[in-house]
């Protein structure tokens, strides 16, 4: 991560995330919240297995595993624009 | 050949000294101490010309000068003015009542002589 | 089997790793190296404290009875994390700007620095942590008891006391030695986080390490291992229950709320940035430490005896497998996990404890002496340095009381609850004005009371307070107070039932009170400061202008004066057409506000207020305190500059005073010269003439001759003794004359004037009276001087005496201290007016004139006089002029020289 060109952005990006990322960050645990804390997570947790594994492990890992990797992404936007 | 010189001064050295000057170049020379009655005695003698001493007692030389100035038969009369002080305001005032001459003391005994002499012409 | 001792040798080596590593780290950053111990990485992996021995053990343990729903202690802190912009972010910010030293102290700044609140908070905090401290000591004891062959059931003989308070102590020196080694600015401990977060690197390799044994090892992947699982393990048909939402809530309210989460998520926060990392790292840290829990868990039941405690799986699986060395890692992993969550939470709680109950108390009683700040710092460190060794008592006796029973092993999640209830209070406090400090300390009671009432106390199984029949009937048998279930609602689960109506009680009051009480200034100030931290609001429209009327009354009243603001705000209200209440905070009248303010405080400031509460501009409060600092600034500098000009113009003053008496001394400098000039050039003139007759003139008579040289004689003289009269006056005048005193008699000095004038006299044949007898008077004066005088005054009679013949008539007497001289003459006398006039330099008397006088005699003999410390005077009145010396019969320095 740590080898992304340091290329001079824009000044006016760098002052500010966009409104759109600051706008991610800031839905990204209501997305968390309605898709684990939601009735919606019954249906994804039928007893199956997906490739051995129980779909209910699978889906919650998953899902959790897919929101690090959003937060990731969006944290690097935001830190990388200056307002971390 | 000369005619009559008045002499208004209040140092007795000073009449003396002018005096014997004025009287051995042929002037008929007429003294007097006081500015008191100056322009009086200047009127009756009538002289060729008037020497004033600026500082005289009981009047200012210029107050007798506005005076001589002021009588028709003095009027015209040349009037040399002797000064000790030297100041330009005095000079200033001397000239404005009209005074024909002025004079710093001390002076050189040829300079009162010739000067005298040119204001009798 | 491990042998005891070499378990004890093991740790104790880990625990000195740990002391160098921490050592090593606080040196480093103090001394400015090892910066990257400031990293993220280091920040992310100090928050594993969440991670303790209970879940470190127990989420393999839940796993083993209840399937998936350990996850949901991981996910509410993911989700918490993972919006961080929400919150985090604002909590970090807060805690950084605020300088923020524990969760409690968070809450009394945000309510008006309430020290109550403060109290209330900690006290909550140290009943909800003890029994998690308890809980730690009790997994590290349980662990030492699988090594040494112990079923795990024994924890309460003697051995595991004794072992359990080993550990507390050990744990208690290590904390004091890391947690109060200073008192940082901030609350930072660079040595202690740094060794949290080598622990956390310990647990996740130990877990890793036994979860890939289990599926690699054990099992031949992933598939292989959930083939083995319980078909009814997972239960994931009925995961979305209440319970799950509320472990959820709980655990996501617990990484925010427990004191020693919040004091490694903001106090120890040493720069926001951090957390961007640490919001994705941290759930990732989480994930990984989870990842393999079920498979553990899976493990452990088919492989162990179905008696085997669920709890131990992380450390009993490797050992049954014959991973003596996995297991001691486990062991160690698990070790981590309770030390690091000891020593966070004792320094959390210690410095709560002697920040908001040690100082405020000390400070009472110390009211009179104002404190040093040595004082403090020394009482403050000592104070927590004994609360830690309390904490860790009160985590010790409390384990030893209900030690091994079922109550500790669910105490990870009351424990959560009852920390929860500062949620409200702080969500309110961050994000909502209106929340005031009554509401949040009657908010936070009711759900303290809530929680004890319907889960702590009855964790205990009836032993402590709630007698078993008040938990199964209610308190007098009335069913609808049961504990349990509350007005009869039975609910699934005991902790949802807690966790329902404690929060919902809680917040109930919170904010029905905040609607009824209205916070005081600070908690106003406080209260913008906390919800504004970010300094700018994103205006949401062109015209912001949401002002609440209320508050732009109360600046207006403060501004501008109760009365007329007042008046101000009704005829506004009337314009508006109200017929009563306060007027809408239009944009019109808002500037009119504006404009109002800008003239008692400046525009502004008064911009800027007003921008504060209508919201249309981003101004923070802190800008604000700043303009008014600036603002006083200024005032206290125009003070300054008006004071300055006003001394400016007393100078000023006084100069031109100055120079208008030195244009009048200059002016009679002039006239003085003029007058020398007059004087010096009339005797000059007469010997420049005469001395220009001789020599021009060769035959003059002899007794012209003669004269004319006398005459030159004379004047010379003149002009000599003008020239000393001068210098005389001068010397006089400026106080440098030598004054020879000695004692003389007056006869004597009378005597010499006599003699010296008596030529003079012949001239005019004056006739000089004395009185020898009155003479005889001694005096200490200067007699050549005195004599001076008494010539000057017999000369001037001589000359100035209109009578003839002159009479001068000298006499003295004693006056009691002075003698006086009178030189009386029987002329005339000196006219009234010209008194004055006859002492001034150059003056003659209109009257009088004679040659040689240059009119310096009577202002010499009046300097003398001076000099000799007496006067001369004129005293009129007599029949002629009359001046009379007088001075003192012992000589005296003038009044001024």
């Amino acid at each position: 991560m740590k080898s992304e060109p340091e290329k001079p952005e824009p000044s006016g990006k760098r002052a500010q995330p966009t409104r759109k990322i600051r706008e991610s960050a800031a839905l990204l645990p209501l997305l968390g919240i309605f898709l684990l804390l939601t009735p919606l997570i019954s249906a994804f947790t039928q007893d199956s297995f997906t490739g051995g594994i129980p779909k209910a492990v699978s889906y919650i890992f998953g899902i959790w595993i897919g929101l690090i990797v959003l937060a990731a992404i969006l944290a690097r936007r935001l830190y990388n624009s200056g307002d971390g | 050949m000369a005619g009559k010189v008045l002499l208004i001064e209040d140092e007795p050295h000073i009449v003396e000294a002018i005096s014997f000057l004025l009287e051995r170049a042929g002037w008929q020379v007429f003294t007097h101490s006081n500015g008191q009655d100056a322009a009086e005695v200047a009127g009756r003698i009538a002289p060729d010309v008037i020497i004033l001493d600026n500082m005289l007692p009981n009047k200012s030389g210029i107050d007798v000068l506005r005076e001589i100035r002021a009588d028709a038969t003095t009027s015209g009369k040349p009037v040399l003015m002797l000064t000790a002080k030297g100041q330009a305001r005095d000079k200033a005032a001397a000239e404005e009542a009209g005074v024909s001459m002025f004079m710093t003391k001390p002076f050189s005994n040829q300079a009162i002589i010739d000067t005298v002499k040119m204001l009798a012409q | 089997m491990q042998s005891f001792n070499l378990l004890v040798s093991i740790c104790l080596l880990y625990v000195a790793a740990l002391f160098v590593i921490a050592y090593v780290a606080e040196r480093g950053v103090q001394e400015g190296r090892l910066n990257f111990l400031r990293s993220p990485v280091i920040y992310t992996l100090s928050l594993s404290v969440y991670c303790t021995a209970w879940t470190f053990y127990g989420a393999v343990g839940s796993a083993a009875r209840s399937g998936l729903e350990f996850v949901a202690i991981y996910l509410g802190p993911t989700l918490v994390f993972v919006g961080w912009w929400w919150f985090l972010r604002k909590l970090v910010r807060i805690g950084r700007t605020q300088r923020i030293t524990s969760i409690a102290d968070l809450l009394s700044s945000r309510y008006g620095k309430s020290n109550t609140l403060a109290v209330v908070v900690t006290l909550l905090a140290v009943i909800g942590t003890t029994p998690y401290i308890a809980l730690q000591l009790q997994s590290l004891t349980l662990s030492f008891f699988v090594f040494t062959g112990g079923s795990g059931e024994g924890t309460s003989t003697p051995f595991a006391s004794v072992t359990a308070f080993w550990v507390a102590a050990g744990l208690a020196v290590f904390t004091i030695v890391f947690g109060t080694r200073s008192l940082d600015a901030n609350e930072r401990h660079h040595g202690v986080v740094t060794a949290i977060a080598v622990e956390a690197v310990v647990k996740l390799i130990a877990l890793l390490s036994v979860g890939i044994f289990v599926v690699w090892g054990v099992a031949s992947g992933p598939a292989d291992i959930f083939e083995r699982m319980d078909q009814d393990l997972l239960q994931s048909s009925q995961i979305f229950n209440g319970r799950w939402v509320t472990l959820m809530f709980l655990s996501a309210a617990a990484i925010i709320c427990l004191p020693r989460m919040f004091q490694v998520v903001v106090v120890e926060n040493s720069n926001e940035r951090h957390l961007a990392t640490a919001s994705w790292a941290f759930p990732l840290y989480l994930f990984l430490m989870s990842l393999f829990v079920l498979p553990i868990a899976i493990a452990g039941q088919s492989e162990l005896p179905a008696d085997a405690n669920p709890d131990l799986f992380v450390m009993t699986v490797p050992l049954a497998k014959g991973q003596g060395t996995l297991a001691t890692l486990a062991f160690l992993g698990g070790f981590s996990s309770a030390t690091s969550m000891v020593i966070v939470a004792a320094i959390a709680l210690s410095t709560m404890m002697s920040n908001h109950i040690v100082l405020p108390i000390w400070l009472q009683l110390n009211k009179k002496r104002s404190p040093a700040s040595d004082d403090v710092r020394t009482l403050l460190l000592r104070t927590r340095r004994i609360s830690i060794g309390v904490v860790l008592a009160l985590g010790y006796f409390y384990f030893q009381i209900t030690g091994g029973s079922d109550a500790l092993a669910s105490i990870g999640l009351i424990a959560f609850l009852g920390v929860a209830q500062v949620l409200p209070a702080l969500l309110g406090g961050v994000f909502w004005h209106s929340a005031t400090r009554p509401a949040a300390i009657m908010g936070i009671c009711t759900g303290f009371f809530f929680w004890a009432y319907t889960l702590f106390l009855p964790s205990f199984d009836g032993a402590f307070i709630l007698s078993q029949s008040v938990i199964e009937n209610g308190p007098f048998g009335i069913s609808a107070l049961r504990p349990q279930s509350l007005w009869g609602n039975s609910f699934e689960d005991p902790l949802v039932h807690a966790v329902f109506w404690s929060i919902s009680f809680n917040t109930l009051v919170f904010v029905v009170a905040s609607l009824l009480t209205n916070p005081n200034s600070m908690e106003r100030q406080q209260s913008a400061q906390f919800i504004n931290v970010y300094g700018r609001i994103s205006p949401s429209s062109t015209i912001a202008r949401n002002a609440e009327a209320e508050e732009l009354l109360i600046l207006a009243q403060r501004i501008l004066g109760r009365q007329e603001a007042m008046n101000l705000f009704n005829q506004t209200a009337v314009s508006q057409g109200k017929v009563s209440g306060l007027p809408d905070p239009t944009q019109p009248f808002v500037e009119e506000l504006e404009r109002k303010f800008a003239g008692s405080v400046g525009a502004a400031t008064s911009h800027a207020m007003l921008a504060q509460i209508t919201g249309g501009e981003s101004v923070s409060v802190e800008d604000m305190i700043a303009v008014a600092d600036e603002t006083a600034q200024i005032m206290e500098y125009s003070e300054r500059l008006k004071t300055q000009s006003e001394e400016l113009k007393k100078t000023a003053q006084q100069l031109r005073a100055a120079n208008s008496q030195l244009l009048k001394l200059g002016e009679q400098k002039d006239t003085f010269l003029s007058q020398v000039s007059h004087e010096l050039r009339t005797p000059m003139t007469s010997i420049r003439s005469f001395s220009g007759i001789l020599r021009d003139s060769d035959s003059l008579p002899p007794e012209k001759l003669k004269h004319f040289s006398s005459v030159i004689h004379t004047e010379s003289i003149r002009l000599t003794r003008l020239l000393d009269d001068i210098l005389d006056l001068s010397f006089m005048e400026n106080g440098k004359v030598q004054l020879n005193i000695a004692p003389v008699n007056l006869s004597e000095v009378i005597n010499r004037a006599a003699t010296a004038t008596e030529t003079q006299l012949q001239e005019r044949s004056s006739e000089l009276l004395r009185n020898p007898a009155s003479e005889q008077i001694k005096v200490a004066t200067d007699s050549d001087r005195l004599a001076q005088v008494v010539i000057n005054l017999v000369a001037n009679a001589n000359k100035y005496c209109d009578a003839e013949p002159p009479q001068i008539s000298v006499s003295c007497r004693r006056n009691g201290g002075t003698v006086e001289i009178d030189v009386a003459d029987n002329g005339s006398g000196v006219d009234e007016s010209e008194v004055e006039l006859i002492f001034q330099k150059f003056s003659k008397l209109s009257g009088g004139f004679f040659v040689g006088s240059a009119g310096l005699g009577l202002p010499i003999s009046r300097e003398i006089m001076r000099n000799l410390g007496g006067t001369l005077t004129y005293e009129p009145g007599g029949a002629g002029a009359l001046f009379r010396v007088t001075l003192p019969l012992e000589h005296t320095e003038p009044a001024s020289a």
